[in-house]
C-alpha cells in the first residue's frame, strides 16, 4: 500500500480512536555491497527495506509502535499496541509532537551523480582496491576485505498538527583491509572513506596507506609501563569522541549520566579547544535540514575556546531546561523513540600539519587504533581503558611501531589536557551522527605495556 | 509460512543462472521494550518486523537480497535480484520441498509479547527500586526489559523446509553510584531463550541490589595499577576471555580464508591441557541456545578444545565448502538482513580439577577480576582486549582492596597456555555478540580460573 493511502486511513482510525495527537515517521531505501577476493565477487548483496513507526502522545506520554507492513491489516494491531504500551507509561517530563517550522534550510544530502554509479563500477572500484593493496609490497600476503556499499534512502514525517517533511540522501562506503606478514606474524590495517562525493575516492592512495601501515606494524614492539605525551591520530579520535559525545547530551546531563550538568559557561577544556556540532555542513554525511522532531537544523558550539557554551537538546529536554530545541532530537532508528544524537560533531582542526604536530610532542606516542571501545570505555564516567597501537616518536619524529599496549584516561580530563591539533579534519563513520576530529596532541594518558 | 509452491518457485527462479544453492529465510518478529529512568517507566516501544532474505551460492561465492515484501511477488523480485547478479539464465531444475519437523528443546510457555505488559513493569520496577534504594549513594538507575518473539523458516534447494518459533527475554539493570564528581556503574543483565515465564525465574530485588553493590563499591576502589600480573578471574562472564581470545579464531568465517592463527591446527596443542572448551547450543532455554541453526541444521554440542587439543572449528554451510569440512550446524545471522556465517551459542571453558581457594592463594601478587566486562579481538592477530567491571587486588593469596578502569590485553593463542588453574563451580552468562552476520545472542561461560600473566591497564601512580 502506498504510504499516503496507509497515513490516511491510519490518521482516520487514529481520530475515531480519540488519539488528539499522533505523528508517522516512515523509512523507505535500498542498499547495495559487494566484496571481492582474489579479483571475484566473493560476496554481493541488494537490499530495499521499508518501517514506519507510529507515535501518540496522551497527556505527556508518549506510546511509540511500528510495523514494516503497510497493509489495512497491520491498523488493527498498531492501535493494540499503542493502548498497550499506556498501560504502563507514567507521568514523566513532557514530550512533544510538534507543528513544524515557517523555515527549512537548504541542505543537499542526494547526490544525482552517485546514483548513476552503477554496480559494475563499483565492483571494480572493489577490484582496484585488493589489487592496489596486494601490488604494494610483497610483504602483502592477502587482503581480508576489499568492500564498497552504496544506499540510498528517504525520511517522511506526517502528524495531525501539520508536519508534513520529506528528506532523501544518498552515500558510497569503501574500505579495504590488507594482511600484512612477516617470520609468521601477521598484521592488518585498515583504510576507509564514506562519502557522498565520488571525487574524493582515491583508491590507490587507501591501498597504498593501508598497505603501508599494515606493514610498518609488524615489527612492533611494546614499551614501558608509565605516562606519555601522546597524539590521538584523527581516526583514532573521531572512535573516541564517537564513544564520549553523549556527554554533551542534555539528556544525559539531566539524568546525572554525565559529569557536565551544571557546568555551563565554565571551562572545562583547554583554551584552544572547540567542539562544534554542525547540520548544514556541506560535505560531511550527518548533515540533514531538519532533526526527527521537524525541528529546523543549524549549527552550535558546543566548546568554545574550553568555555561549555551548549547541551544537545531535544525538544523535551529543552523544555525542562527551559531553552528551545538545538535540533538535535534523533531516533536511533525508525522504531526507535526520539531521544539525542549529534549531527556532524567535531573538534575545530588547528594550524599546524601533522608532522608539525609530532615535532612539538618531540617524544611520545602517536595513538593509530583504539579497541574495545564498546566494553572499555563509559560515557558515564568519562573512564576508559582500551587496547591501542600505533608508534613511538623520539626527537620530533617517529622511531618505530608498537602495540599490545593499554591506554587508560578519562575524558573529561582529556579535554583540559589538550596541547594543540593539526589542521586536517577527518570524518569518522557515521553511527549516532558523525564525529569528525584532527589528530590531537595531549599532555599525557597512562600506557600499560608488555615492557 | 509462505505456501509451499511459492517457495519452489521462487527457489527454482532464484537458482536459474547457475547457482548450486539457494536458500530462503523468512521472519516474523514482534518485540517489546519497557525503559525506566528517574523513577519513572518514561519510554514503551512495541515493534513488527516482517522480512525474507534469499542467498544463493555458487561454490563460494554469496549472493544475498533482502527486503519487507514477503508477497509472492516481493519473493519472485529478490530470487531474481540475485538470479541476475551471478550471471545470465542458464535453465531451471526442479525443486521439490519436504517440511521437516524438529524437537523443541527450548519450551516457550508464554510467547512473551502476550506475556502480561503489567506484570513486565512490576517486575522491572522491583528490580529498578532496589539498586535506587541500597545505598544514597546511588544517583541513578536506568533498567530495561525486553522480549523478541520470533517465528522463521528456511527453505532450501535441497528440499529442507523447516520453521522454529524462539523467544528471548531479557532484564537489564545498570546502577550509577556517585559521589558528586565522579561516577561508577554496575550492570546486571540476565536473559534467556525463554518466554514470559523468565521473569518468574528472576530475584529482581537482588538482581537490583547486586547491581547497585558493585556500583558503590567501585566507587570506593583504587585505580588498578598498571602492569604485567597474574590474574584471577571468576566464574560467569569471565567466560568472555575464552569468547574473545579463542572463540571467534575458530568460527570458519575467519579460518576459512586463513585469517586465523588457529588455521591448519586440528589435533595440535593450542592450550594449556587444562583448558576443555565447549560450544553447546543444546542447553535447554539458555540465551545463546536454538533448536536449529539459521540454516536450518540441527544445533549440536561442539567439544572445542578437549584437554588444550583443538579438536573442531566452528563451521557453516559455506564455511564447509571453503573448509572441506562438515557443517556443525553453526550457521547463524541476526535476521533476515544477514547472510548467515559460523558463530557462537553457548561457549564455556568446562570444570576443572583445582579448588578455587587455592587458585586465589596461589597469587602473591595479583588481580582478581571478579566481574567482566565485555571485549573485542581480532582474530588475523588474535591481539585481544576485554574490560574488568569489578575488581580486586590480590595480595600474598588474600583477597584485598576493590581497583576500577582495568583493561586486560594480550594475544589470544598466548594466553591459551598461561590459563594454568582451573576451578570448579561454572556458570554462564549473557551477552550480545557483533560480527559479520550482525549481533546475536551468545553465552559466556567458566568456572574461576587463573592466567598466570596477562597485561593490565590500569592507570599508572
Amino acid at each position: 500500500m502506498d504510504i499516503n493511502d496507509f497515513c490516511r486511513l491510519l490518521f482516520h482510525r487514529a481520530d475515531e480512536e480519540g488519539f488528539s495527537q499522533y505523528e508517522v515517521y516512515y523509512v523507505e531505501g535500498e542498499h547495495f555491497q559487494v566484496q571481492v577476493l582474489n579479483g571475484e565477487i566473493d560476496k554481493y548483496a541488494v537490499n530495499t527495506y521499508c518501517g514506519l513507526s507510529f507515535r501518540v502522545k496522551q497527556e505527556k506520554l508518549i506510546s511509540y509502535v511500528s510495523t514494516t507492513i503497510l497493509d489495512e491489516s497491520s491498523i488493527d494491531q498498531l492501535i493494540d499496541d499503542i493502548k498497550n504500551n499506556f498501560k504502563v507509561l507514567e507521568s514523566a517530563d513532557e514530550q512533544f509532537i510538534f507543528e513544524g517550522e515557517s523555515f527549512y534550510p537548504d541542505v543537499n544530502t542526494f547526490n544525482p551523480e552517485l546514483a548513476k554509479v552503477t554496480p559494475l563500477q563499483k565492483i571494480e572500484l572493489a577490484r582496484q582496491l585488493e589489487r592496489e593493496a596486494l601490488n604494494y609490497d610483497k610483504k602483502i600476503v592477502r587482503v581480508h576485505t576489499a568492500a564498497v556499499s552504496s544506499g540510498e534512502g528517504s525520511v517522511f514525517i506526517k502528524n495531525n498538527k501539520g508536519l508534513s517533511l520529506f528528506k532523501k540522501e544518498n552515500y558510497i562506503f569503501a574500505y579495504v583491509i590488507p594482511i600484512a606478514s612477516e617470520n609468521g606474524t601477521m598484521n592488518s590495517a585498515i583504510a576507509y572513506i564514506c562519502t557522498r562525493d565520488t571525487n574524493e575516492i582515491d583508491p590507490v592512495k587507501m591501498a597504498r596507506t593501508a598497505s603501508a601501515e599494515a606493514i610498518e606494524q609488524l615489527g612492533a614492539s611494546s614499551v614501558p609501563t608509565g605516562n606519555y605525551k601522546t597524539v590521538i591520530r584523527s581516526d583514532a579520535m573521531c572512535d573516541l569522541l564517537d564513544t564520549f559525545w553523549s556527554v554533551f547530551s542534555a539528556d544525559n546531563v539531566q539524568k546525572g549520566l554525565s559529569l557536565l550538568g551544571g557546568k555551563a559557561g565554565e571551562k572545562i577544556g583547554a583554551d584552544n579547544l572547540t567542539i562544534i556540532d554542525d547540520p548544514l555542513h556541506k560535505s560531511a554525511l550527518g548533515t540533514y535540514p531538519f532533526d526527527d522532531e521537524g525541528i529546523a537544523a543549524r549549527s552550535k558550539n558546543l566548546i568554545e575556546n574550553g568555555i561549555l557554551k551548549n547541551y544537545l537538546y531535544n525538544l523535551k529536554t529543552a523544555a525542562k531546561d527551559g531553552v528551545s530545541s538545538t535540533g538535535n532530537g534523533t531516533k536511533a532508528s525508525y522504531a526507535s523513540p526520539v531521544s539525542v544524537s549529534p549531527s556532524n560533531l567535531f573538534i575545530q582542526p588547528g594550524n599546524l600539519s601533522y608532522e608539525e604536530l609530532i615535532a612539538k610532542m618531540g617524544e611520545g606516542l602517536i595513538i593509530t587504533e583504539l579497541t574495545g571501545l564498546h566494553s572499555g570505555a563509559n560515557a558515564s564516567t568519562g573512564e576508559f581503558s582500551l587496547g591501542a597501537k600505533g608508534y613511538y616518536v623520539k626527537n620530533g619524529k617517529i622511531a618505530y611501531a608498537v602495540n599490545q599496549l593499554t591506554a587508560s584516561g578519562n575524558f573529561y580530563q582529556l579535554l583540559k589536557d589538550v596541547l594543540d591539533m593539526d589542521c586536517n579534519l577527518l570524518w569518522g563513520l557515521p553511527d549516532d551522527g558523525v564525529c569528525g576530529s584532527p589528530s590531537v596532541l595531549f599532555k599525557a594518558l597512562s600506557f600499560a605495556g608488555g615492557k | 509460512m509462505i505456501k509451499k509452491e511459492i517457495l519452489q518457485h521462487a527457489l527454482i527462479r532464484a537458482k536459474s543462472s547457475g547457482a548450486d544453492f539457494a536458500e530462503i529465510f523468512s521472519e516474523h518478529s514482534r518485540n517489546s521494550t519497557l525503559n525506566m529512568i528517574d523513577d519513572k517507566l518514561d519510554e514503551a516501544v512495541i515493534s513488527t518486523v516482517s522480512g525474507v532474505g534469499i542467498r544463493i551460492l555458487k561454490g563460494t561465492r554469496c549472493i544475498y537480497a533482502y527486503g519487507n515484501d514477503v508477497s509472492e511477488s516481493g519473493l519472485i523480485k529478490l530470487a531474481s535480484a540475485v538470479a541476475a547478479a551471478l550471471g545470465p539464465d542458464t535453465g531451471q531444475d526442479d525443486i521439490l520441498l519436504s517440511p521437516l519437523t524438529h524437537a523443541y528443546h527450548h519450551p516457550i510457555v508464554i510467547p512473551s509479547i502476550r506475556g502480561e505488559i503489567r506484570y513486565r513493569a512490576e517486575r522491572l520496577k522491583e528490580a529498578y527500586f532496589a539498586a535506587k534504594e541500597y545505598s544514597d549513594e546511588i544517583a541513578q538507575v536506568s533498567a530495561s526489559h525486553h522480549t523478541v518473539d520470533r517465528d522463521i523458516f528456511i527453505a532450501n534447494s535441497e528440499g529442507l523446509l523447516i520453521e522454529d518459533t524462539r523467544s528471548y527475554n531479557r532484564l537489564a539493570i545498570e546502577a550509577i553510584a556517585s559521589d558528586g564528581t565522579e561516577n561508577q556503574s554496575g550492570t546486571m543483565r540476565p536473559g534467556a531463550h525463554m518466554g514470559s515465564e523468565f521473569l518468574d525465574t528472576l530475584q529482581t530485588k537482588e538482581l537490583g541490589r547486586e547491581a547497585a553493590r558493585c556500583a558503590v563499591t567501585m566507587l570506593h576502589a583504587s585505580l588498578c595499577p598498571a602492569r604485567k600480573m597474574p590474574v584471577v578471574m571468576d566464574n560467569g562472564f569471565g567466560g568472555v576471555i575464552f569468547h574473545e581470545a579463542c572463540g571467534h579464531s575458530l568460527e570458519a568465517t575467519s579460518v576459512a580464508k586463513g585469517n586465523s592463527v588457529f588455521c591448519n591446527k586440528l589435533n595440535e596443542q593450542i592450550a594449556n591441557p587444562k583448558v576443555t572448551a565447549i560450544d553447546d547450543g543444546t542447553i535447554p532455554n539458555a540465551w545463546g541456545s536454538l533448536n536449529i541453526s539459521d540454516e536450518g541444521e540441527t544445533t549440536r554440542k561442539i567439544v572445542l578444545l578437549d584437554k588444550g587439543i583443538l579438536k573442531s572449528y566452528m563451521i557453516d554451510k559455506l564455511g564447509s565448502r571453503r573448509m572441506g569440512l562438515p557443517s556443525t550446524g553453526s550457521g547463524r545471522r541476526q535476521s533476515y538482513k544477514y547472510a548467515p556465517t559460523s558463530r557462537m551459542t553457548n561457549t564455556y571453558i568446562a570444570e576443572g580439577e583445582d579448588k578455587n581457594e587455592e587458585i586465589i592463594a596461589s597469587v602473591e601478587n595479583g588481580l582478581y577480576a571478579k566481574k567482566m566486562g565485555g571485549g573485542s579481538v581480532n582474530p588475523i592477530t588474535c591481539e585481544f582486549n576485554f574490560a574488568v567491571l569489578e575488581g580486586y587486588m590480590i595480595r600474598n593469596g588474600k583477597i584485598a582492596e576493590p581497583v576500577r578502569g582495568a583493561t586486560l590485553i594480550g594475544k589470544g593463542h598466548e594466553i591459551l597456555f598461561n590459563i594454568d588453574m582451573v576451578g570448579k563451580n561454572m556458570e554462564m552468562d549473557q551477552g550480545m555478540c557483533g560480527s559479520e552476520s550482525g549481533s546475536i545472542p551468545t553465552n559466556v561461560g567458566q568456572p574461576m580460573i587463573r592466567i598466570s600473566e596477562l597485561v593490565v591497564g590500569g592507570k599508572c601512580v
